[in-house]
């Protein structure tokens, strides 16, 4: 984790302290954004900021918290001045994000990034992070303002933050997975306002993967099934007998266990519908 | 080492076997999304292959489940997977601890950290729990 990073090497540099606020301020985004309350995601991030603020000292203060909120936000407007054209919020507390437009407190994320010390690994990560956010969510912009604003906006950067430093805690690949995928909808969300997405594509629709995964089941089970025959068949040739009959796969044939046969009367239950 | 009960390796072996056929077989586009959907299917069986005694290789696996989904992801993402879908060992018996311990020793010597990762999200799943 890169904010432990600095407080290691770097001290109590103030630079570098409220660099891993800003970090936190981020995860916390990423908390309240993307995992939903009692969630293992959650749950994990949730002990991450723990550590994390035990690790600075501060007990989230609420007030502290609040002043680098007011700070950061003043740098951002300094910042932003002659580069944003959308409007400018007043200083609130973090966390509250709008679902597209990116905040100027929200964006200060990016700017705060970029000044991480050399040997950190965000440093990759700022480096690629344009320093004039451009985002604008009003509908009349071009297709090119479009993709300028997915690479800028705050969904992306706490993507970038994310998929480096949720690794480190712990989680797999395909909880990963699940948050890019939530990243690709926010994101495909903006092109959807714009009319500019017909549709997802089935890689991200929850149904679409459930249908393939279920036809890949019944090759895998056709496959097991023909395997086991052939299996007893060629034992009971060698042997003259089977040594012992296999169980069958869980993963493959579990879905079908505990299904009770019914046995029922079609004239029975036609004569009931009248 | 441990004998193995019920001949459950091949079983195993045949359902792995299985998925991967399902996974090369099918004819449509598959996403990295169904090849962790069906890992995460998996954890039944990896459980019951622990409580039998069958010390797979995860490397193994990883490397048949990539090569199947046309290396659409890296075996290493595969075997990371194959861990974090391995049940919590306080819910083993000690001979099966051990099982646990062989197969994530594999695991740990190709990609050290593994067993960090899964030490980690045990303690997350106690304190859960």
């Amino acid at each position: 984790m890169s904010s432990n990073h600095g407080a290691q090497h770097h001290g109590e540099h103030p630079d570098h302290e409220r660099l891993d606020q800003q970090l936190i301020q981020a995860q916390m985004l990423a908390l309240r954004v993307i995992a939903p309350p009692k969630s293992r995601i959650g749950q994990i991030l949730r002990d991450r900021l723990e550590e994390l603020y035990e690790r600075l000292g501060d007990k989230i203060d609420p007030a502290k918290r609040r002043e680098l909120t007011a700070a950061n936000q003043d740098r951002a407007v300094n910042d932003s001045e002659s580069k944003l054209d959308g409007p400018k919020e007043a200083p609130r507390d973090i966390g509250a994000v709008s679902s597209v437009g990116a905040p100027v407190a929200e964006l200060n994320i990016v700017v705060g990034a970029s000044e991480l010390q050399q040997d950190s690994p965000i440093v990759e990560r700022a480096d690629s992070i344009p320093a004039t956010p451009k985002f604008r969510s009003s509908t009349d912009q071009t297709q090119q303002a479009v993709s300028q604003a997915a690479q800028t906006s705050w969904v992306w950067v706490l993507s970038q933050l994310l998929q480096t430093d949720l690794k480190r805690l712990g989680l797999e690949p395909d909880e990963l997975n699940d948050i890019r995928v939530f990243l690709i909808k926010s994101e495909a969300a903006k092109y959807d306002k714009l009319q500019l997405l017909s549709r997802l594509p089935d890689s991200l629709s929850p149904e679409a993967i459930t249908k393939i995964f279920e036809d890949i089941r019944t090759l895998a089970a056709g496959y097991v099934a023909f395997v086991m025959v052939e299996k007893a068949r060629s034992e009971a040739e060698a042997e003259g007998e089977l040594k012992q009959i296999l169980d069958l796969p869980r993963s493959v044939f579990s879905p079908f266990y505990g299904i009770k046969t019914i046995e029922f009367d079609p004239e029975d239950i036609l004569r009931k519908l009248g | 080492m441990f004998p193995v009960k019920n001949r459950y390796d091949e079983v195993f072996e045949i359902e792995i076997d299985g998925w991967c056929f399902g996974l090369t077989n099918y004819p449509g586009e598959i996403s990295a999304a169904v090849v962790h959907r069906v890992i995460r299917e998996l954890a039944s069986s990896f459980q019951a292959a622990i409580e039998h005694n069958v010390v797979f290789n995860v490397l193994e696996i990883a490397a048949k489940f990539s090569e199947a989904s046309r290396h659409l992801i890296h075996e290493q993402e595969i075997a990371s997977a194959i861990v974090a879908q391995l049940p919590n060992p306080s819910t083993l018996l000690e001979e099966q601890m051990c099982v646990l311990g062989l197969v994530i020793d594999q695991v740990e010597q190709a990609y050290p950290g593994s067993l960090d990762s899964f030490y980690r999200r045990w303690q997350i799943g106690v304190k859960a729990a």
